[in-house]
């Protein structure tokens, strides 16, 4: 019952947390597990599908595109 | 089979399918070349053929009755997404199409033809269709973030590190106006559950008073709306874009810059007819972005940034036609946008060929223009008379029924800013034109191997159309001014 | 007044101000990525909390949906009329995975936008730039 809310919270809390981080790797972690927790949010907003969706986009395409483009962008790694 | 209904989807499918073919055929130059001249002819010939009428995706008519939903506030709703071609859209298409046509002979014409390059150009044209058309509000959305994408993709290139800036700022600004045009379509379902725009607007004048959440949802479309035209706040952002694409492709986004601003301020007057405040706002923000505009395209010395503070502050001379809000006024701006994308085609197709034949487009270090090019000169000299409302051209009918509607609505003061502007525009190009043409310039070096026949014969086409409507209007006019009547704006 | 519903659209707002902050206001352009992927999210939480049903906040268009069903052909769908009265408002399930698609493109071409810049520049910082533009 009360989990729900917890993970409102969470969601919120994370959002937060991700874009006051210096380091940049974390603050991509923080981001992933938001995008988890939203997606639990939408199956408890009753939208399993969209959970599903928004779980596979949201907590691994984009991250790994977010960890790319850092990875790029680090110093004296450019090839 | 292939009936009037099934033709209408039609102009947003197949630029998609050809999209993705000329695409996949990205290096084969021959066929890339076959397949745009061919598909051209072919969205040419669809809007003019087509007649008038909707198009029901899947089937799902109309309804008859729902009589026990509560809140529901009419009878009668379209269960699936609609398109509608009228007159208006009729006409727009045509416009678009042809001038779409002339930008990829423009680019099938250089040495290097890409396939990526001409799907960027085809998916644009088919969001602006799709958006022209569209009778469901999310679309219209998702289309508008279709064309985000592809315009930035037009953009960048060029692959200059300034294309690449002025890309990035217009998807960072394109992130928050597609969020509140979403959020305004959020709320719109909440509080009416319906995405069709004819139902909308059905269920709102049904409703009697102002909801609030519907006056929130109004003023985020609204933000969409200037973003998404390039008036007030983000007029530098479309300034940026134009200058910074090659110029046969901003002549392009200027024209889907200026039909998308027609097509959602149609779709916003449809809606929310009875918030009398929508017009007021949005004449405030036309207002500015035509003197702001004009005021900076009066200090440029480079020709392509000129052009494009001009062509902003001709889109927000469009706006001050639909803020002003009397069907006469709307029927006029309408009529203007479609005068003024053909003079501005004209102007960035000359910028483009200047910018082949002499390789610079800053107007200190061209000059002497008319001994190398004299009919593109004379075709310059009239496309300046055409945009800043001389007689015989275009604008002229189109600036002279916006200062005759402003005076019927009351506000005669407005015509006296449609003078000012017309007079700063004239100011402003014809000193381009004089420091291309005429001045004794330093020696510019000339690139002797462009002909320029295909951009010589483009601007003449276009030269002669706006004559052609200058000395027939009415062709044109009466249709608009129909249309917008029967919207009961 | 559903308070889970509630609840929802208040994290929402929370989102989108803090991806709107983040946008506008940080200096390293990966974190103004991350801001437009939190305003996404935000509104993608708007639509569906929009849609729920069970007691919820904006219920009452489709509020007696199950009882007509009026198309004919639609008939044979009168018998699950607990789960028609339960379930959540189907239509902004469409739009929301549209969304979600249309913001992870959008996305993906801001980060190689954003891993160009940063070839160009060897910096991340936005001030850095954009400092010449007026």
């Amino acid at each position: 019952m009360m989990f729900d809310y917890i993970l409102l919270f969470a969601v919120a809390l994370s959002a937060l947390m991700a874009i006051i981080q210096e380091n940049l790797y974390k603050s991509i972690i923080i981001l992933t597990f938001e995008s988890f927790s939203l997606a639990a949010i939408f199956h408890f907003l009753l939208a399993t599908d969209v959970a599903a969706v928004q779980a596979i986009l949201g907590a691994a395409l984009l991250p790994g595109l977010f960890i790319v483009a850092l990875y790029k962008t680090t110093k004296g790694r450019d090839e | 089979m292939l009936n009037n209904s099934t033709l209408i989807p039609l102009m947003v499918v197949l630029p998609l399918i050809m999209a993705i073919l000329v695409n996949f055929l990205h290096q084969k130059d021959k066929s890339v070349k076959f397949i745009s001249i061919v598909s051209l002819i072919v969205f040419v010939f669809i809007p003019v053929v087509t007649l008038y009428g909707v198009h029901l995706f899947s089937g799902h008519l109309r309804t008859g009755s729902f009589p026990e939903i509560s809140k529901l506030l009419i009878p009668d709703v379209y269960m699936g997404i609609v398109y509608s071609y009228g007159s208006v859209q009729k006409i727009l298409m045509v416009v678009l199409t042809i001038i779409t046509g002339f930008t990829v002979l423009t680019v099938l014409n250089k040495k290097m033809i890409s396939g990526v390059y001409i799907a960027m150009i085809f998916i644009s044209l088919a969001s602006t269709s799709a958006i022209m058309l569209a009778d469901d509000i999310f679309n219209f959305f998702v289309f508008t973030e279709i064309l985000v994408v592809a315009q930035v993709a037009l953009v960048i290139a060029v692959q200059d590190t300034k294309s690449f800036k002025a890309g990035f700022k217009y998807m960072i600004f394109g992130t928050i106006s597609g969020a509140s045009i979403l959020l305004g379509i959020a709320l719109l379902l909440g509080v009416y559950g319906l995405l069709n725009i004819t139902d909308l607007s059905n269920a709102i004048k049904a409703g009697g008073q102002l909801n609030p959440i519907a006056l929130s949802a109004v003023s985020l479309l609204t933000l969409g709306w200037l973003y998404e035209s390039g008036l007030f706040p983000f007029h530098i952002i479309k300034c940026n874009m134009y200058e910074n694409a090659k110029p046969e492709i901003s002549a392009l986004l200027q024209v889907q810059s200026k039909f998308v601003l027609v097509a959602m301020a149609i779709i916003l007057f449809r809606v929310f007819s009875g918030f009398a405040l929508l017009k007021s706002v949005m004449l405030g923000f036309a207002i500015f972005t035509v003197v702001l505009g004009s005021v900076m395209a009066l200090q440029q010395v480079e020709l392509r940034k000129l052009l494009s503070f001009v062509a902003v502050s001709q889109a927000g001379l469009v706006a001050v036609g639909f803020g002003i809000g009397t069907s006469f006024a709307i029927a006029a701006g309408i009529f203007h946008a479609i005068n003024d994308v053909l003079s501005m085609a004209i102007l960035f197709f000359i910028a483009s060929f200047v910018y082949d034949k002499f390789k610079t487009t800053k107007l200190e270090e061209l000059g002497d223009g008319l001994q190398v090019v004299p009919l593109v000169g004379f075709v310059m000299l009239l496309a300046t008379l055409a945009i800043s409302g001389v007689p015989p051209f275009n604008s002229y009918q189109s600036e002279w029924r916006l200062i005759q509607a402003a005076a019927q609505a009351g506000v005669p003061e407005l015509g006296v800013l449609v003078i000012l502007l017309s007079v700063a525009t004239f100011v402003a190009i014809i000193k381009a034109f004089f420091m291309i043409f005429m001045k004794p310039g330093p020696k510019v070096e000339v690139n002797t191997e462009v002909r320029g026949t295909m951009f010589k014969a483009i601007i003449v086409i276009l030269i002669l159309t706006c004559l052609a409507i200058g000395l027939f209007p009415n062709i044109i006019y009466d249709p608009i001014y129909n249309f917008v009547v029967s919207l009961g704006v | 007044m559903e308070p889970f519903q509630v609840a929802s659209f208040m994290t929402a707002g929370v989102l989108i101000v803090t991806g709107l902050w983040a946008l506008l206001m940080m200096d390293n352009i990966l974190k103004k990525i991350i801001g437009a992927n939190l305003i996404g999210d935000g509104a993608n939480l708007v639509l569906i909390s929009i849609g729920y049903r069970p007691g919820g906040f904006i219920p009452e268009v489709m509020h007696h949906f199950h009882a007509t069903a009026t198309p004919s052909n639609y008939s044979h769908l009168l018998q699950f009329e607990e789960f028609a009265s339960n379930a959540s408002y189907s239509l902004p399930f469409a739009l929301v995975l549209t969304n979600i698609v249309i913001g992870a493109s959008t996305l993906s071409v801001m980060l190689a936008l954003a891993v160009v810049l940063y070839k160009k520049y060897h910096t991340l910082s936005v001030q850095k730039m954009f400092e010449g533009d007026e």
